[in-house]
């Protein structure tokens, strides 16, 4: 007959602390990855609205013109797409829960827009066969597109891989760097990333004699494009400074790059002389 | 009992008169009864009935027009009603022979039969 | 009579009463009806009836596309939360053909086991509400709050986690605090111990549960019963058993069976289960390599594929079908309870009014997931 299994238990409890908290009298203690609330850094937002798209509950909205951010607290389900997908990574997620209320509150946060910087004054009678960049760059209303300074570009594609629309398709073999404008929102990612920096927005500063000489060049490439990858700058190991981290290894767009443990190799065949590696290298240990 | 089944996604396409004698073939043949679902599929509604085998997946797919009605297989797998009913709320088909039917009361939705195909225009 | 009323025929002598049961109820965890048709404090029969929560989620992929829609439906259900998003996330990655890394698989399986922890731990509490016994009641949940305090540690969300997406899983768990998750538990188990021997041992439970809702082998097989249901009436199914999810294989797993098919069976079988994630966690951490946690996963659905999970309350499917296009033709979640209302049915024929409630409990009625 067993009776009373429960009694050492309950005995036990009565002389330990209470398991609950007196909230809100005592303050609970968040963990460190608490989902609690989003919150940005107003200086660092461009508008883009990638947010917006891709908020699983359609609880943030972009005005570009006014320049405002607003969020719907009670709608967001605090589940981080936003914080993963802002190019400038000016979202981030507090551990601190909405305070609960009586209405359902919409935070507005007023951002600065800011208007890219517009290059040198663009050339106006760009021959026709200089490629998608002049095409772009007269039209009337796309002062602000994105376009590539083809003669600079080496098409190693990082812009592409670090789009978050998908906007860019660029073909390092047939020397292809083509921009889809109805994906494209304008948030610069890909400006930043490129190690060559040859894109911008507006009208680049290429004018008609570079263009056809661009023409040619392109001809020329195709015809030798080993020649090219050879002749191309190569890094410059410094086994000094090297902390072995790996870093330029991701970076590389051509996998031309081994970082293990003291042996640091370059595949000479596969490298294209972007200088990507250069630019990510924490140690400063890489010189093109 | 260690050992591990790899599970196959065998669809198997039938039509609709030949579907309760295959199902009541399998269930001669041992198998458990799994879930039953509808999908809209252009024009057409496709009925796919999933079965298990000592952990092994048997489905049959069936595709039948809108107005089609479908013999019940609720006398041969009772725990079939459920599926049978939640189809017949949400996509309006026709179950004939129900062993529990439960005409359209099953699942308590604001308006009959929301999900049916060709109901909304213009969404 | 609305028995009759329902277009079948209710046969039986005696005065009969219909008693609704349901939807707001002391000891229901979620809103089901049943109608019970009662002769004198017997069951005589019973018809359920749901739809309290239906919320039409798999509508909402015309509307979210495949990586919105993780979302969507792990929020199907909080206590079955993780279990929904790998379910859909596997069935998504199999119609996309895409091989998740070996590490995000692991992971994935370390939290499912803590899921199946959390909620067999908030099923014992519910059913020692369920007769009466409110401070087990209590101490089963206090016991689950460190679990849930685990989940929050890495996960961010105590009970939805939002860390599954196609492809992977969106945050790592380093190997310390893996490390520390095992020591906890181990910590953990001799207090799981002394609540569970009140469950098994003590006299007075005992009498609510022994004997009462007996499910034969025979009748468990016929009714397509899943889960604990099914495995406490002695039917050999565990969808862990097949390797569509999970490392499973790798750990040794073998499912928990019990044969007597009372209540008593399949809290004992539950209680098992409890002890046995326990060990399993500790034995993925042991094993688990290092690793990427997730593959980039970029394009369109196309095609149809199945995946069949085992939630805490038994066997869970998830269909997908794609249609090329990047939302989903349709989704569909069926869940172990949906399929475990016929056996409840017919476990309440011939019970006590009384028995009623406990009955109902132990299906661990979720239904929420029933209805999404």
């Amino acid at each position: 007959m067993k009776a009373f299994k429960f009694a050492k238990t309950v005995l036990k409890s009565m002389f330990k602390k209470p398991a609950t908290l007196m909230y809100p009298v005592v303050e609970r203690e968040w963990q460190d990855r608490t989902r609690g609330q989003i919150g940005i850094e107003e200086d660092s937002c461009i508008l883009c609205g990638i947010c917006a798209k891709r908020c699983p509950a359609d609880a943030i909205s972009v005005d570009r013109k006014d320049g405002k951010w607003e969020i719907e607290r009670m709608r967001c389900i605090q589940c981080g797409e936003c914080v993963e997908a802002c190019p400038k990574k000016c979202l981030n997620m507090e551990k601190q829960y909405t305070e609960p209320g009586p209405e359902k509150v919409i935070h507005v946060h007023e951002i600065e827009v800011k208007k890219p910087a517009k290059p040198a004054a663009p050339k106006a009678d760009a021959p026709a066969e200089s490629g998608d960049a002049a095409a772009e760059a007269s039209a009337d209303d796309a002062d602000d597109t994105l376009v590539c300074d083809l003669n600079a570009c080496v098409f190693c594609g990082l812009c592409a891989k670090n789009c978050p629309c998908d906007a860019l398709k660029v073909d390092r073999k047939e020397k292809i760097w083509e921009l889809d404008e109805d994906a494209c929102v304008k948030c610069g990612a890909c400006i930043d990333k490129c190690p060559k920096k040859c894109l911008s927005f507006g009208a680049p500063a290429a004018g008609a004699e570079e263009a056809e000489e661009l023409a040619k060049k392109v001809e020329d490439s195709e015809a030798a494009d080993e020649n090219k990858a050879a002749a191309a700058v190569v890094p410059e190991f410094d086994a000094e400074k090297c902390i072995y981290c790996g870093v330029c290894e991701n970076q590389c767009p051509c996998e031309a790059i081994s970082a293990e443990m003291d042996a640091w190799t370059l595949d000479k065949e596969a490298c294209i002389g972007c200088g990507a590696c250069v630019d990510v290298c924490p140690a400063e240990a890489l010189k093109m | 009992m260690a050992e591990r089944v790899n599970v196959e996604q065998n669809f198997v396409p039938v039509e609709l008169p030949q579907l309760l004698t295959k199902v009541k073939d399998l269930k001669a043949e041992g198998y458990r009864f799994g879930q039953a679902c509808a999908t809209v599929v252009g024009d057409q509604i496709e009925l796919v009935y999933s079965f298990d085998k000592e952990h092994q997946l048997l489905n049959l797919k069936v595709s039948i027009a809108p107005d089609d009605a479908v013999e019940s297989i609720t006398n041969v797998y009772w725990p079939a009603f459920i599926y049978e009913n939640e189809i017949h709320d949400l996509f309006d088909v026709k179950f004939m022979h129900m062993a529990l039917d439960y005409q359209g009361n099953f699942f308590k939705v604001s308006e009959p039969t929301p999900w049916k195909p060709n109901k909304e225009e213009g969404r | 009579m609305e028995a009759e009323q329902r277009g079948r025929k209710v046969v039986s002598m005696g005065k009969k009463t219909i008693i609704p049961f349901g939807p707001q109820h002391p000891v229901l965890p979620e809103p089901i009806h049943l109608d019970l048709v009662v002769e004198d404090e017997t069951v005589v029969e019973a018809i359920p009836s749901i739809g309290f929560i239906h919320r039409g989620l798999e509508k909402l992929v015309e509307t979210k596309d495949y990586n919105q829609m993780a979302y969507v439906i792990e929020r199907i259900c909080g206590i079955c939360s993780f279990g929904h998003g790998w379910g859909y996330c596997a069935s998504v990655e199999g119609a996309m053909n895409v091989k998740v890394p070996e590490r995000a698989e692991y992971l994935r399986t370390i939290l499912h086991e803590l899921s199946r922890l959390h909620s067999h731990l908030l099923w014992l509490g519910l059913l020692a509400d369920g007769f009466g016994f409110e401070s087990l009641f209590m101490h089963c949940w206090r016991i689950r709050e460190t679990v849930l305090d685990i989940l929050e540690r890495t996960t961010g969300g105590r009970v939805i986690f939002s860390i599954c997406k196609v492809g992977g899983l969106r945050k790592d768990i380093d190997d310390e605090t893996l490390k520390e998750i095992v020591e906890i538990l181990n910590g953990m188990k001799a207090e799981i111990k002394e609540i569970t021997d009140v469950f098994l041992e003590d006299d007075s439970v005992k009498n609510r549960m022994c004997g009462v809702g007996v499910l034969s082998k025979e009748d468990a097989m016929e009714l397509c019963a899943v889960g604990p249901v099914a495995r406490g009436s002695g039917v050999e199914q565990d969808m862990r058993l097949t390797n569509s999810h999970g490392v499973y294989d790798q750990l040794d797993f073998e499912p928990m069976i019990e044969t007597a098919g009372d209540c008593y069976a399949r809290c004992k079988v539950r209680i098992r289960e409890v002890f046995q994630s326990i060990e399993l966690i500790e034995k993925a951490v042991a094993k688990i390599p290092e690793g990427p946690i997730s593959v980039d996963v970029k394009g369109n659905v196309e095609g149809e594929f199945i995946t069949r999970m085992e939630q805490p309350r038994g066997e869970a499917f998830y269909y997908a079908k794609g249609a090329g296009s990047k939302f989903l033709q349709r989704m569909r979640v069926r869940t172990p309870t949906n399929m475990n209302i016929p056996a409840l049915v017919k476990t309440l024929q011939g019970c006590d009014l009384a028995d009623v409630p406990i009955l109902v409990l132990t299906i661990d009625p979720c239904i929420s997931c029933t209805e999404r």
